[in-house]
Parts: structure tokens; sequence; C-alpha cells
């Protein structure tokens, strides 16, 4: 198993599609950043220097998971878009071994990429003299819970792409999902759903504060129980599949 | 024993046979073809022994076990199916790479296949730049990795000049000539009846013929002599009891012997030949022969 992984590691790392997807993740997050620090002084921002300001410039890392979980999809979707599938399931015949193997390697990879973004972020801040050049423990716990949460969005990402296996339709279900359908649901007053959502329990974990709110760990649980209710039932269509 | 062997193996899809209760054998050590005219169920064929497709009835085997159920199968079985199976952005290198680590197959050997097929100097450069010839190779290329004794080519010659081609019946002939034993899929015959020792004909998902190219289009040989004395070797034939006719003036075609036979009754005769050749019916011939009426 560790082998796959690391083939996995290895074909993430040699395709360039990869690199221009984090670059893409990393633009996006800096867009974010340089957005809230440009807004400092207007109506509702945070102080310069404040522990709210570290905490929004930080959160705008949260763009960045969205490519993160887009690697993870395309990881999986690649290999029938791209017809790879045939020489990946010849060398290694039992798919849901080759299928896991991403998922564990999208794990690994996502909470190093959040750990750079909020690295660069944070830099950025000091640098832009917004957030005060200490480390202590709220900056710790932040990045402790974003680890998580980018592995959980990486695994979602797998498991979208296992699900669904079209590209194009796997890449656009996560953006409509999150920034649509969860977003709108509020306002046809299915509020109590949120808690129960995928965005709903990525904001608990990321340590967000809103009515319902679950705890860290069952946000955890809800998110990790996402990732399998796609992935198993889509893992074993793939197994099952006629590879042509 | 057999390398490969299909036993009763039927492939529907939705409404449609692809392959209809399929069985044959390919020995250890032979190069063998599989023909059929475009669409009998060769690609499907393939794809079934090698456990990319599930089988609707039947089962393949490698040895004496399924694809699926071999330990590191690239090590025991190399199959080139599809020119377009690469992700355009990735290298040569890094895609055999790729395809080297489940069966934990070291880089050095990545850089020998390269060498094999002569794709070294593009080593470096992207997959989605490639000719469909260089695609060819570098699928041979992954199908090498492992040093496998099976080789399983669907259509390999698709893509490849006059010069590739031949380049690879030579590498082909190699690879059996060394022991090992090569399955290679075409609807082109004439490919093969150069290099194959064996064929299997499949027309509509059956099989129509297997056995060693000489068997299949052994039974049509006919011996032909060039001689000025066609009427004297004629009578000398027909007298010992060899079916011989008149094919044009001077010509003599004796069917159902070799050329020992005919070569040993002129000696005794004392006439003079000036050429004498053996004809088999061209492979490609029996080949439309036993599949005639697949066409609309």
């Amino acid at each position: 198993m560790t082998t796959l992984i690391r083939t996995e590691l290895l074909r993430l790392r040699t395709t360039r599609s990869t690199w221009v997807v984090l670059a893409v993740g990393l633009a996006l997050t800096l867009a974010w950043a340089a957005a809230i620090l440009s807004n400092i002084g207007g109506i509702g921002a945070a102080a310069r220097g404040s522990v709210q300001m570290r905490a929004d410039l930080l959160g705008a890392t949260g763009i960045g998971l969205f490519p993160m979980m887009l690697l993870g999809t395309v990881a999986v979707t690649g290999e029938f878009h791209h017809r790879t599938a045939t020489s990946t399931f010849l060398v290694t015949p039992r798919r849901w071994r080759v299928l896991a193997a991403k998922a564990v390697a999208g794990a690994l990879v996502g909470p190093l990429v959040i750990i750079l973004l909020l690295a660069v972020v944070w830099t950025f801040g000091v640098v832009a003299g917004a957030i005060q050049l200490t480390v202590d423990a709220g900056l710790l716990a932040m990045t402790a819970r974003s680890i998580p949460v980018a592995a959980c969005w990486a695994l979602l990402g797998v498991a979208v792409g296992v699900a669904i296996r079209n590209q194009t339709v796997a890449v656009l279900v996560p953006p409509v999902w999150f920034l649509l359908i969860e977003t709108l649901l509020p306002a046809y007053g299915l509020s109590a759903l949120v808690p129960w959502l995928p965005g709903g329990a990525t904001t608990a974990l990321l340590g967000g504060r809103f009515a319902g709110a679950l705890p860290a760990w069952a946000a955890l649980l809800v998110l990790l129980a996402y990732a399998l209710a796609l992935f198993v039932p889509g893992a074993r269509a793939i197994a099952r599949r006629d590879i042509t | 024993m057999s390398a490969i062997s299909v036993h009763g193996l039927v492939k529907r899809f939705g409404g449609v046979v692809a392959v209809d209760d399929l069985s044959f054998e390919v020995q250890t050590g032979t190069l063998t073809g599989f023909v059929g005219p475009n669409g009998a169920g060769k690609t499907t064929t393939l794809r079934l022994i090698l456990g990319l497709v599930r089988p609707t009835a039947g089962a393949a085997l490698i040895g004496d076990v399924p694809y699926a159920k071999l330990d590191r199968p690239a090590r025991h079985v190399g199959a080139v199916l599809e020119s377009s199976g690469f992700h355009p952005g990735r290298t040569a290198r890094d895609h055999l790479r790729v395809l080297a680590g489940p069966s934990r197959i070291p880089t050095s050997r990545v850089d020998e296949v390269l060498s094999e097929v002569e794709l070294s100097g593009a080593a470096s450069r992207r997959v989605g730049g490639f000719s469909l010839g260089m695609r060819q190779r570098l699928g041979l290329a992954g199908a090498l990795l492992g040093d496998p004794e099976i080789l399983i080519l669907d259509e390999p010659a698709n893509g490849l000049d006059p010069a590739g081609v031949h380049w690879l019946r030579s590498f082909l002939r190699n690879r059996v000539d060394g022991g090992g034993t090569v399955l290679v899929s075409s609807h082109l015959l004439a490919e093969l009846a150069l290099s194959a020792d064996s064929v299997v004909i499949i027309k509509d998902g059956r099989l129509i013929a297997q056995g060693p190219v000489a068997d299949i289009t052994g039974g049509a040989a006919v011996v032909r002599v060039r001689t000025p004395q066609a009427e004297q070797l004629l009578a000398v034939l027909a007298a010992r009891g060899v079916s011989a006719t008149l094919d044009g003036p001077g010509q003599v075609v004796a069917s159902g012997v070799g050329t020992e036979v005919v070569g040993q009754a002129v000696s005794e005769a004392g006439l003079v030949v000036y050429e004498m050749s053996t004809h088999r019916a061209a492979l490609e011939d029996t080949f439309l022969a036993l599949t005639e009426g697949s066409r609309p």
C-alpha cells in the first residue's frame, strides 16, 4: 500500500496541472488577503494588528481549499479523462487499492498545502503591517484546525471524483454546492440543516460560530462521513466497471 | 503449458454479444497472431484476458491464474492496448516512472526500456507532443518495464511507418526467440504472415480457426514449374499419381505435393527445368475466405 501511495504522490508531482492548480490556489488566497488589507479602516473591518485581523487574513486561505479539492477530484477523473485508467489498473488490478491510495495521498498533500498557504498569508500580513509578529496559542490553534479541514477537503475531492468520474461534472459540483446551494439554504428557511452539511461542518471545524454549529470532533466526523458515503459506492462501481 | 488460455469466454455489452463462447490457447514461446475483421471482438477479448473487462461467462487465464490474481502482473505480462492512454502533461520518463512504481521497478529500468524502444532522446519531452508512432513506442516501453515473459499487443502497427513496422516485427521476433510469448492482434494479416508462428482467427466474437500458420494455409500449397518440356512433365507426374495441370505455355502446376516429389520426378525423367517454386495460398486469402460474409 505504501508503494501505491508513493506512486500516487509521484503522479501528482509529475503532472503540470498539479502545479497550475496550486498556483491558482495561492493567487486566489493572496487576492483575497489583499482585498481584506485594502479594506482596513472601512466599515466593519477589523483593526490593524488586532487578533480579528489575523483571523480574517488567515481565513483567506479558505478559498485555497477549492483548488485543493480539485486536485483530489482530477487525480481520479483524469484517469478516465486521459484514459490512463487502463495502464493504471493493468499494473494494479485491485482497483480499490489504487483509489484508496489516491485518497491517502490527497489527505497527506492537503495539510502540506494549507500550511504553506497559511505561512504565505501570515508573512504577507506581517510585511504589510496588519499582523503582529507574534506566535501565540491562538495562531497555533488556527493552524491546527486547518490541517484536518485541508485533509478532509482533499479526501472529499477524491471521493467526488470516484463518485462522479466525469471530469467536467465532478469539477463543477463542489463550487456549485458550497458557493451556491449551501449559501442559499438559509434563505429558504433551511438553516437547521447547515450544521450537518459539508460547508457548515467545515466552518464549525475551523472554529467559526453560528447557530447550531457542531463541536469540532462531530464536524470532523460529518466531513469524513460525506467522503466515505461518496467514496465507497463509487469505488465499488469502478471496481466492477469495464475499462474499455 | 499454454501461456494464455481462453475458456468459453462470453461478453455481452447490453444486448450486443461482443465475444461469443470463445476458446483458444497461446502456446508458450510462440508469436501468435490474433486476427479478425474490424469489430470482430479482438480488443474486447484482449481486455477480458487482462482483467479490464469482466466476462459475462467463461474465463481467461495467464498460465493457470486469472490476470487479476497475478502478483505484480507487470512482471509477468506486458500489454500495449491503445495509443491514447497517456497524460499529455507528463514526460515520457515520468509516465514510465508512474507505471513502474507499484511493481517496485527501479528508475534505472525506465531508462533501459526507453533506449530499447529508441525513445531516449525524447525522455524528458511531454507526451502531449508525441506522434502516434512515438506513443506506440512509449506504450511498448511501458509493457517491457517488468521484463515480462508474455507480451500482449493490440494493433501495435497502427501509426507506425513501414520502417517502424519492420522494426516492431524483428523486435517481437527477438522476444520470442529469447523464450518469450507474444500475442498480437491485427486486422491486417499480411503484417503477421511473415512473423507469426500461429494464428487465432475470430469473427463476430467466435473462433473461426486456430493453429500454426502453415496448417491454416497448408492445404492449398502448390508447386509451380517452368519448363520447356511441359507435356513430358505432365505425363511423368501423372504416372506417379500426382495431379498436375498445364497453366499456360511451359508452366506446370502440381498440387498436393512438395518440391521434393516434383524434383525427384524431374531428375529421374531427365527433364530440363528453368524454375520451380512453392506457392502457399497467401494467409490474407485464407483469412478472407474464412471470414467471408462479414462485409455488408
